[in-house]
């Protein structure tokens, strides 16, 4: 399917003039970038996010003078547009379109995207439709800075919500949603933990019981790496975010589930090569994506051009679930 | 010690309904119009003699023992007629009472028979959305009742779940023969391999393996066969409803 209004279906890095014009044209959009342009946007069919980071036409980028924008192809009628409450957000599969796809953006570090970490796989309806998005985030040098997210149509910002666009499609349409993570499980040990959160403390490695700090600090564990779940075939990060030695307690990015296995990742060479072996052709026409702003730090990929799929790089993507440093993208069929 | 009345018509009914047996019988009980709602007390009663003072009469007399219990708990019970039944019990719940329908597992807001309701609506294919209207539920009451089945904190009572079970998978099983699906009937066993895990797929398709390794938990940790049975009743419903994403998975099952 090409996209008419960018080269590059998945959306480009662009100037605040350019964003405004696109809103008002009519279009249905998804738009990430700093709150101070967000702000200065006018209301129309969109829903956006804060960022700094952004894999562009032109590589990898950190700026708050541009905004990323996506068309979101509009085909089975209006979409939907709304805030969601940590309250509310249980039904956010439920108020998706039955044929269609919801599109959300989450504010990093906020009761509702750890709420969502941990209890969004049980939501009702939750994997029978396609829910993708990103988590807001923050330039990491900004003190005090907060994640943000806007609703396009009324243009209220929001700190605390989500906000949620909910797109049908028509029944000749299909949305699925697609992750590429070069992460895969590493030949370690065996890690489970007693308890769902996004602190690890104590845990059984192989079976026995063991405090997951002193095993990360006795096996010199290259913190970086993450641990990496198994869920049918599906490999799914959860990143270190601090290993806390003297409360011996790890922090992650995202939720440890107490259901599954999980191992610390096999290490990746030259990661930008093995990324762009390993985005399949179909992604570049990509009707959404973003990837982990971990993978743009820890990688480098700043100036960096990792495949042509473009997008937001974020503190958090939604592939259905939460998932940590793992390029996502939704493809309309 | 609360001296009892003898019980007003409506307090019969609501005794008659709750199939209440001595010595249980209904304390009292609240009809709350802003609230919506009627909630009972359940109590136990004594019956003793006490001797009249006037020529040596025996006088029988009832008393409620409810200045025994410390605490009550309460359970969402069926509606009766638009008004959702709440039903208080003494705390600690008494073994006679503890599978009285109008009862609940400890911790849990509905009752067996509301839950069982909800189970076989579920079973039916019903959205929460629909059962929240229907049975005029909270969803986040309903949703913490699917999380408790999903986890293998509760079961369902055999015997109420039998029935709509086998209903429900015949019912399946004839309309989709009847509509030619690509995808088994629910009773196929092929449905209970892959949820137990004896059967494994190859998968390509992103939400199929996010949801097929919940189900796997959930299945492994479910209380009974009955919750087992809703586990291959979601798993079947995701097939029928993504069907067109899952020829490569489809073609493995068939």
């Amino acid at each position: 399917m090409q996209n008419s209004f960018t080269p590059n279906p998945s959306g480009k890095l662009t100037n605040l003039d350019e964003a405004r014009e696109a809103i008002l044209s009519g279009r249905c959009l998804s738009i990430a970038g700093d709150e101070n342009l967000l702000r200065q946007l006018p209301a129309g069919q969109w829903i956006g996010g804060t960022i700094a980071y952004f894999m562009g036409q032109d590589g990898g980028k950190t700026t708050k003078d541009e905004l990323f924008i996506t068309e979101i192809p509009v085909f089975g009628g209006a979409p939907d547009i709304k805030f969601y409450t940590q309250d509310q957000l249980d039904k956010v599969c439920l108020d998706g379109p039955e044929h269609g796809f919801s599109l959300m953006v989450l504010p990093a570090f906020t009761d509702i995207h750890s709420y969502f970490a941990r209890k969004g796989p049980q939501f009702p309806d939750m994997f029978m439709k396609p829910l993708v998005g990103w988590v807001s985030g923050f330039h990491l040098g900004d003190e005090g800075a907060s994640a943000k997210v806007i609703n396009g149509q009324t243009l209220q910002i929001d700190s605390q919500r989500a906000v949620v666009m909910h797109v049908p499609l028509p029944p000749e349409r299909m949305a699925r949603i697609e992750i590429v993570n070069l992460f895969s499980q590493g030949k370690g040990d065996v890690i489970r933990f007693n308890e769902t959160g996004f602190t690890g403390k104590t845990c059984t490695i192989n079976g026995k019981p063991a405090i997951l700090a002193d095993y990360v600090e006795h096996n010199k564990i290259d913190s970086r790496l993450p641990l990496v779940a198994d869920y049918s075939g599906a490999a799914i990060n959860v990143c270190i975010k601090e290993v806390r030695k003297d409360d011996k307690e790890v922090d992650f990015y995202g939720p440890l589930f107490n259901d599954v296995e999980y191992r610390f990742a096999a290490p990746v060479e030259d990661y930008v090569k093995q990324f762009n072996q390993a985005v399949p052709e179909e992604a570049f026409r990509a009707n959404f994506a973003c990837n982990c702003v971990l993978n743009y730090l820890y990688l480098g990929l700043e100036g960096k051009q990792v495949s042509a799929v473009l997008g937001p790089m974020t503190f958090g993507e939604i592939a259905y679930q939460l998932v940590n440093q793992t390029m996502v993208y939704l493809i309309i069929d | 010690m609360e001296k009892v009345e003898k019980m007003q018509p409506s307090q019969q009914i609501l005794h008659a309904i709750l199939g209440l047996e001595k010595p249980w019988c209904i304390a009292k009980f609240n009809i709350s119009h802003s609230l919506n709602r009627i909630d009972v007390w359940i109590d136990q009663e004594v019956t003793y003699v006490e001797k009249s003072r006037w020529f040596g009469l025996k006088k029988i007399k009832v008393q409620l023992l409810d200045s025994r219990a410390t605490a009550y708990t309460k359970w969402r019970h069926l509606n009766l007629e638009r008004w959702p039944l709440y039903v208080h019990s003494p705390l600690p719940l008494p073994t006679s009472l503890m599978r009285m329908p109008w009862t609940g597992e400890r911790g849990q807001q509905f009752s067996h028979a509301l839950g069982n309701s909800v189970f076989s609506m579920m079973g039916e294919g019903a959205s929460l959305a629909t059962i929240c209207a229907v049975l005029q539920v909270d969803l986040i009451d309903l949703w913490k009742y699917k999380q408790a089945l999903d986890k293998g904190q509760i079961g369902v009572q055999a015997s109420d779940a039998k029935f709509f079970n086998q209903a429900f998978i015949n019912a399946e099983s004839l309309a989709k023969n009847a509509a030619g699906s690509a995808v088994p009937s629910i009773d196929h066993p092929v449905w209970q391999a892959i949820a137990s895990g004896t059967m494994e797929l190859e998968i390509k398709t992103l939400s199929l393996r996010l949801l097929l390794t919940r189900v796997k938990s959930q299945y492994f940790i479910a209380a009974d066969n009955e919750v087992r049975a809703l586990r291959i009743r979601e798993l079947h419903r995701f097939f029928e409803k993504n069907q067109r994403l899952l020829s490569h998975e489809l073609r493995q099952i068939m």
